[in-house]
């Protein structure tokens, strides 16, 4: 595939601290939801949070873009 | 020995988050990642990259519809009120923000 440009890895950075950032948040207050509609919606955001964390790491991986494995 | 009962127990004038401050936040998070997924896919060259931002957008978005939806129906976000009275509401919400014990 083609080089990343030096703005996509800053900016695929900051969508990475992001996304970590809130999913840390989102795990964090599940426990204070009451509402169990709310509840099943959260969880599954933090499905799909974590997805694409996922997904953002396995292109930073794939890409060589850090020396230590990413696990 | 009062306090260690009173954080077992929990005091009735303790401050707790509820599920209208939790959804509104889950909200502006969404709304906050979909800018910044837009913006990410419309400032990148490298088409993997711009498709896969672009994914991440279109989930941000369906994500936020969904929430959107159930913070309606449960009276959390109502948009279709006039706007003073949207603006009374939040304006009660701040003063308990403040008013809450800490």
């Amino acid at each position: 595939m083609s080089r990343i440009t030096t703005g996509e890895m800053l900016q695929l950075r900051e969508l990475l601290q992001m996304e970590t950032n809130s999913v840390a948040k989102a795990k964090a207050t599940l426990n204070l939801i009451q509402d169990e509609e709310l509840l099943t919606l959260a969880k599954s955001g933090v499905q799909a949070s974590e997805a694409r964390i996922k997904g953002l790491q396995k292109f930073i991986s794939d890409n060589d873009m850090v020396k230590a494995e990413v696990h | 020995m009062a306090s260690l009962l009173q954080n077992l127990l929990g005091n009735e004038n303790d401050f707790k988050i509820n599920d209208q401050v939790l959804a509104n936040d889950a909200l502006m998070a969404l709304k906050g990642a979909s800018v910044a997924y837009l913006g990410a896919t419309l400032e990148s060259a490298t088409p993997e990259v711009r498709r896969m931002y672009n994914e991440y957008l279109t989930q941000c978005v369906m994500a936020h519809e969904g929430m959107t939806a159930l913070a309606m129906k449960k009276g959390w976000y109502k948009p279709y009120l006039a706007p003073e009275e949207q603006i009374t509401e939040t304006f009660k919400q701040s003063e308990w923000v403040l008013n809450a014990n800490t």
